[in-house]
């Protein structure tokens, strides 16, 4: 499991873990049942407090994203289709908000914004043929 | 059971006339990573030689794993590994030699481990000290404070003046002390993101006085950065509480505040900016403003 930890974002190293775990989840790199690096293997890995790694595989339990088997290690949750729906909305919900802002900056009206989305969805239909 | 391995209370060094550490309380919990940062000349490494017992406080207690360092000075270097700023060594001993010398002082020296780690770290046994490079006798240095498998690791400034591919060692080496439950490793360091990489508290220091004092994790949550854009009107700045100028160019302008709360921006929202956001900060950035903020706060 590649973590990359970024110390310039401001961004706390756990939540930093709990987020890039969720998104491997969603997106699919991680599969229900995958089994995650241990907290001793990860904290070497990333060259981090195991503290840290400790924090975010509690944090990501606590979200009901992996489970703990004792004695076995931590692996992605068997049922995570919810949370993953909802986790593929929260990244798009993101970049929508970012393209609200800039616009906002811009003082591009949120009616031609609406208008600007809709071509683009045509657009994007048009070229992948639907 | 004692929860803290180390404890300071108003702990005051003055060399002549020059006050190295002033009233410097602080505790460190046992199992946890302590990083202490600060300025060169703040006063890390005199209040590690008086945590060590290398230097008498001119005033205040210290207890390190329930020890006064300064009466109980052999009894407590049975139970602490500590590296100096200074890596001392002597050069005439080869590797072998000194691992052997150093192991004589030691009961709890373990030879196994020790050698396991010297394998690691790829040490040549045969070479004399002085031959060895920089970052081969700062790692050297780490594993004479290692063998014996102390409960507490002081390390002051352990990577600096070291590349990247060293630092990276020590670290990892660090990091398996930290895995062994219980141990407490405090260290100072002006590396800010190994600090961040590692440490569970941290406490900055500068002109000998303790600044910040705080879990890693709280001092990170209430750190933020308000940018903000004007609409026209702008308050002056001492109109605005709770914050403090960072930078500004005309409308534009950057706020820090280290005790952050969502209505702290309701004095901003007030003057209907154009635009107004909140960002999280890394360690350095929050380090550079708290100097900075004693630095004013000075001239004041």
């Amino acid at each position: 499991m590649l973590i990359q930890i970024d110390l310039t974002n401001g961004v706390p190293i756990f939540l930093q873990i709990v987020r890039q775990v969720k998104y491997k989840v969603a997106v699919g790199a991680l599969m229900p049942g995958d089994q995650l690096p241990s907290v001793r293997q990860l904290a070497g890995d990333l060259r981090i407090n195991p503290n840290t790694v400790a924090k975010s595989y509690t944090e990501l339990e606590r979200a009901g994203i992996i489970v703990t088997k004792r004695g076995a290690g931590c692996f992605v949750a068997e049922k995570t289709v919810i949370i993953e729906k909802e986790e593929r909305l929260k990244i798009i919900a993101a970049h929508v908000d970012r393209a609200l802002t800039e616009a906002f900056h811009l003082d591009i009206p949120l009616k031609e914004v609406e208008t600007l989305f809709h071509q683009r969805m045509e657009h994007v239909k048009e070229r992948s043929g639907q | 059971m004692n929860r803290n391995s180390i404890q300071l209370q108003n702990l005051t060094k003055v060399f002549r006339h020059n006050v190295a550490v002033h009233n410097l309380s602080l505790k460190v919990e046992v199992g946890k990573v302590y990083g202490l940062v600060g300025d060169n000349g703040a006063g890390k490494t005199t209040t590690i030689k008086m945590m060590l017992g290398l230097l008498h406080p001119t005033q205040g207690m210290i207890e390190v794993l329930g020890y006064d360092p300064w009466r109980d000075g052999p009894n407590l270097k049975r139970l602490v590994g500590y590296v100096s700023e200074k890596r001392e060594m002597y050069g005439w001993m080869s590797v072998e030699e000194i691992l052997w010398f150093n192991a004589q002082f030691y009961e709890t020296w373990d030879e196994r481990y020790a050698d396991e780690i010297c394998r690691k770290m790829e040490l040549p046994k045969i070479a004399k000290v002085k031959q060895l490079s920089r970052g081969m006798r700062a790692k050297l240095a780490l594993l004479l404070a290692m063998g014996h498998r102390p409960e507490l690791l002081i390390l002051d400034e352990p990577s600096s003046g070291l590349d990247a591919i060293v630092r990276r060692e020590i670290l990892e080496n660090i990091i398996s002390v930290i895995q062994t439950e219980g141990r407490t490793v405090f260290f100072s360091s002006h590396l800010l993101d190994e600090v961040e990489r590692i440490a569970d508290h941290v406490g900055i220091i500068s002109r000998g006085q303790l600044l910040k004092d705080a879990p890693l994790e709280v001092l990170k949550e209430k750190s933020r950065r308000i940018r903000v854009v004007w609409n026209g009107n702008m308050p002056t700045t001492e109109r605005l509480h709770n914050v403090r100028l960072m930078q500004g160019a005309g409308k534009e302008e950057a706020y820090y505040t280290d005790d952050f709360r969502e209505d702290l921006l309701d004095q901003f929202k007030a003057y209907q900016p154009k635009c107004l956001e909140v960002e999280t900060l890394s360690l350095e950035e929050i380090f550079v403003e708290t100097i900075r903020a004693a630095k004013e706060s000075q001239w004041r």
